[in-house]
């Protein structure tokens, strides 16, 4: 047998006995230390996963102020999904325990000495000191965020509701893919949905170009060589971004009170109008009111960046054009706005995926009114978040909330992926080049 | 130099690593089911027993924690409580009344969750239904004789009380006293008066309120004779919003357009808020939350019960009511309890509720006190908590919010007769229920 095969069927059985055998004694003993915490840790990881797929079995048991403990679906869960990361990690120092025993074992039968343990040391702390530095962190993502995500997308394989799946009383189970089909299927979710969803398209879209491109409008103006206090300017349309968007919002909220708002107060008393504007009454002036407020609140960030490019724009260039006789509009056109899209397009994708959730401007602004009667649980502006937002709250029906998310997470991702593939700041790496 | 650093950090991290891989191998406490909990009933023998609440002793060692929304309050009531019981350690954390519940819901499993708890009376259903709340067993018949009735209603879930009612809410009419000398008693004599002051070019209205919020137009309804949920408000198949009863009410409630004549929209809190404080409204319906407010505004007004509706009866309020409950993740059932009953009862605890958070003591014995008699606005609200009933606390009533409310905005913006819009908010209630029901 040859000896990279008999370390590698050692080390399978013993963890790090194929390491001695290649007379790596350190490492042996790194991977043996692993196989006893693997022996400490296999019951709680039995009964982690174990819990995981059946979510409890002994109910709770009340009798008047006497109550026993039963399982609590969601804790299981939770943990569940910590022991199969724990499962998972140890899996990943088995594969890397036998591999390592197979390439020394091969080096041994080439007729080489395998690396020492002060070489492979400091091997390892060269090499891989950035893996180092990073696992805390990897750790902490993993708990954080890798976690709360999949228990949420977890959560919509349950029956995760009220009244009557709700713990610690009562149990939960998996229903597998009965939630999609049952969103699918219940008229009263698809009328709603079909609105609520072209509202959601329509909003992203036209809060992401108004932003975007009123942004690029502002940044012109105040970058022509024709104004004068630029910075003062800059200063000033910078303020709505350094305002919190929540505070700003309910301001608004007020000011376009049909009634009390100063907006209309005013407009009545200078005999302006007779009747109040419909502010916040009219779904279709609603809507536009939300557009208006968005772009106030949205439109610094991209000035900002914006204006960032074009200082970055080299002087020498626009100069040269100009001594080639190039008009303003020129300039503008084939220099300026090349080299602006060309920086700011991946944001622009991120902006539409940030406004397709923006949860606040709709929610503390109009939060989803006027009402449409031909919705349920939602009104006239509202989006699909604040709409999930609503179910979850006030129905309970987290398996529906989380059937939903999941659904908005791929309709955003799929757009993500697909623009930022096609994005050219993505493909080349240099557009001069 | 730069290696031996970058040695040193690796080896750190290394061992760092090793440690908290060592520290899977103890047990998680928390994933297993407890069987510690609760064997209150080992003092008591059996339920018979129960009427003695005063006999109970509370369990050895034990240490309790309190979950309420005034650091003012938490910080006294420790001290009262060690007086009676000063071997009993009380912690206190600040935890909004509306959110304990769902916060106990995360932090009852982990160990974290407080013993006793506050939350409004229309948590606890849900609460009980799913199993977050004990059943205050042993004080059955002492709630039901030393409590509001209204305020027993609000805690009695299928037949079993789960909670110790502690204040009582509702809304009442406030008046501005340099606007007005002697305040409407009929929604007749509102109208004739809003005839004269109303000048909506300058924002003069003779009434403000959040008009379309279902908790605030609830009771026009129900002064008509309709009964959410039947007659005992409990039953989930009776929303009711079919009967002549409901109509009638929405068709005078749509006739209030002409004493506040604005859009839904703009029927809000912050108008309300603000032209009362300012000292520009004459009348202004809203709850014993907005006094202190008030108080500070400086405006000096008055609280009456509201005014009736022409066929004589007074409007039916929702009323809400705080109540102290006792969480099932604790060790101390009966030193919870009897912290419960304290809080609940106790004339020094209720006097401290009342100076910190300005409210009205749900116990029968508090409308005797000084500090409630002599309070000018809090008789007023106990009054028209008599005319109330609590709402609704079956797990349902948080799909009626939505439908409900979109009614009362269909009518007031005149989008729907008043026989439409019930129809419709009755059918988005059905399919709610049906989709939760399955």
């Amino acid at each position: 047998m040859k000896k990279s095969t008999r370390a590698g069927i050692m080390s399978a059985v013993v963890w790090g006995s194929g390491q001695l055998a290649n007379g790596q004694w350190a490492k042996a003993i790194i991977f043996f230390a692993g196989q006893i915490m693997l022996l400490f840790c296999f019951p709680s990881v039995c009964d982690g996963i174990y819990g995981l797929v059946t979510l409890g079995e002994t109910k709770m048991v009340i009798n008047g102020s006497k109550v026993t403990m039963g399982d609590n679906s969601i804790i299981l869960m939770i943990f569940g999904i910590l022991w199969l990361f724990v499962a998972v990690a140890f899996l990943l120092l088995y594969i890397f325990n036998i591999r390592d025993a197979v390439k020394n074992g091969r080096l041994r039968d080439a007729g080489k000495k395998p690396l020492r343990f002060k070489e492979w040391w400091s091997k390892i702390t060269d090499r891989s000191f950035p893996y180092f530095v990073l696992l805390p962190t990897i750790i902490l993502v993993f708990v954080f965020v890798v976690l709360p995500i999949l228990f949420g997308f977890l959560i919509a394989f349950t029956n995760y509701s009220a009244p009557d799946h709700l713990p610690p009383k009562n149990l939960i189970d998996w229903v597998g893919f009965q939630n999609f089909a049952d969103m699918f299927r219940l008229p009263m979710w698809n009328d709603t949905f079909g609105g609520v969803l072209l509202w959601t398209v329509i909003w992203a879209v036209v809060s992401t170009f108004t932003c975007f491109f009123g942004g690029l409008l502002m940044a012109c103006l105040v970058n022509s060589r024709r104004v004068r206090f630029k910075r003062f300017w800059r200063s000033i349309y910078i303020l709505p971004w350094a305002m919190p968007g929540m505070v700003s919002l309910l301001i608004f909220r007020n000011m376009f009170n049909g009634q009390f708002g100063p907006i209309n107060t005013f407009l009545r008393q200078a005999n302006i109008i007779e009747q109040n504007i419909p502010w916040l009454s009219d779904a279709l002036m609603a809507k536009i009111v939300i557009f208006i407020v968005n772009f106030w609140l949205g439109f610094p960030y991209f000035m900002a960046m914006m204006t960032g490019v074009m200082t970055s724009i080299p002087s020498e260039l626009l100069e040269a054009a100009r001594i080639d006789g190039a008009t303003a509009k020129d300039e503008f056109r084939k220099i300026t706005l090349p080299l602006v899209l060309y920086s700011t397009a991946p944001l622009l994708i991120m902006s539409f995926a940030g406004n397709f959730n923006n949860f606040n401007v709709i929610y503390f602004l109009t939060n989803g009114n006027p009402i449409n009667p031909s919705y349920k649980f939602a009104g006239s502006t509202d989006i699909l978040i604040t709409w999930i937002y609503k179910l979850t709250k006030d129905n309970r029906q987290f398996q529906m909330a989380s059937v939903m998310s999941i659904l908005v997470f791929v309709v955003i991702a799929s757009i993500s992926t697909f623009n930022f593939l096609r994005t050219r700041a993505f493909k080349e790496e240099d557009m001069m080049g | 130099m730069k290696k031996t650093a970058k040695k040193a950090l690796a080896l750190f991290l290394g061992a760092s690593l090793l440690t908290s891989l060592t520290a899977c191998g103890q047990k998680e406490a928390s994933s297993k089911p407890e069987e510690s909990s609760t064997s209150a009933s080992e003092t008591s023998a059996s339920a018979s027993e129960s009427s003695k609440a005063e006999e109970l002793v509370p369990e050895e060692g034990a240490s309790l924690k309190l979950w309420y929304d005034n650091d003012d309050y938490n910080e006294k009531i420790v001290e009262i409580w060690n007086q009676k019981y000063p071997d009993i350690e009380l912690t206190v954390e600040k935890v909004g009344t509306t959110d304990a519940r769902a916060k106990l819901e995360t932090d009852g499993p982990a160990g974290q969750g407080a013993d006793v708890l506050i939350v409004p009376h229309d948590h606890v259903s849900v609460a009980a239904e799913s199993g977050l709340f004990l059943e205050m067993d042993k004080f059955t018949n002492e709630i039901k004789e030393k409590f509001k009735k209204n305020a027993v209603d609000a805690v009695t879930y299928k037949g079993k009380i789960y909670a110790f009612p502690l204040s009582v809410k509702t809304i009442a009419l406030f008046y501005n006293k340099a606007l007005v000398s002697e305040p409407v008693k009929t929604w007749d004599e509102m109208r004739e008066f809003a005839k004269s002051y109303n000048d909506p070019k300058n924002n003069k209205f003779a009434l403000l309120w959040q008009a379309t919020d279902a908790y605030f137009a609830h009771g026009f309804l129900a002064g008509y004779g309709y009964q959410i949920f039947g007659e005992n408000h409990d039953d989930k198949t009776k929303i009711n919003w079919d009967t002549p009863e409901a109509l009638k009410g929405m068709e005078f409630y749509a006739t209030l357009r002409d004493i506040y004549p604005v859009a839904s929209q703009d029927a809000t809190w912050d108008a309300m808020n603000s032209m009362f404080s300012a000292g520009q409204a004459p009348y202004v319906i809203t709850g014993p939350w907005s006094i202190k407010d008030f108080e500070k505004s400086g405006v000096d007004f008055g609280v009456v019960e509201l005014p009736t509706l022409p066929n004589g009866n007074h409007p039916i309020t929702f009323s809400t009511v705080d109540t102290v409950c006792v969480s099932s993740f604790t060790k101390y059932p009966i030193a919870s309890m009897l912290l419960a009953q304290m809080i609940a009862e106790n004339e020094d605890a209720l006097k401290l509720l009342y100076d910190t958070k300005n409210e009205l003591p749900a116990s029968n014995e508090a409308s005797g006190y000084d500090f409630i008699k002599n309070d000018k606005y809090l008789p007023a609200v106990a009054k028209q908590f008599d005319y109330s009933i609590p709402m609704p606390y079956i797990p349902e009533m948080s799909n009626v919010w939505t439908p409900y409310a979109k009614a009362f905005v269909a009518v007031w913006d005149k989008v729907q007769t008043p026989e439409e819009a019930l129809k419709a908010a009755m059918d988005e209630f059905n399919s709610s229920l049906n989709s939760t029901l399955k």
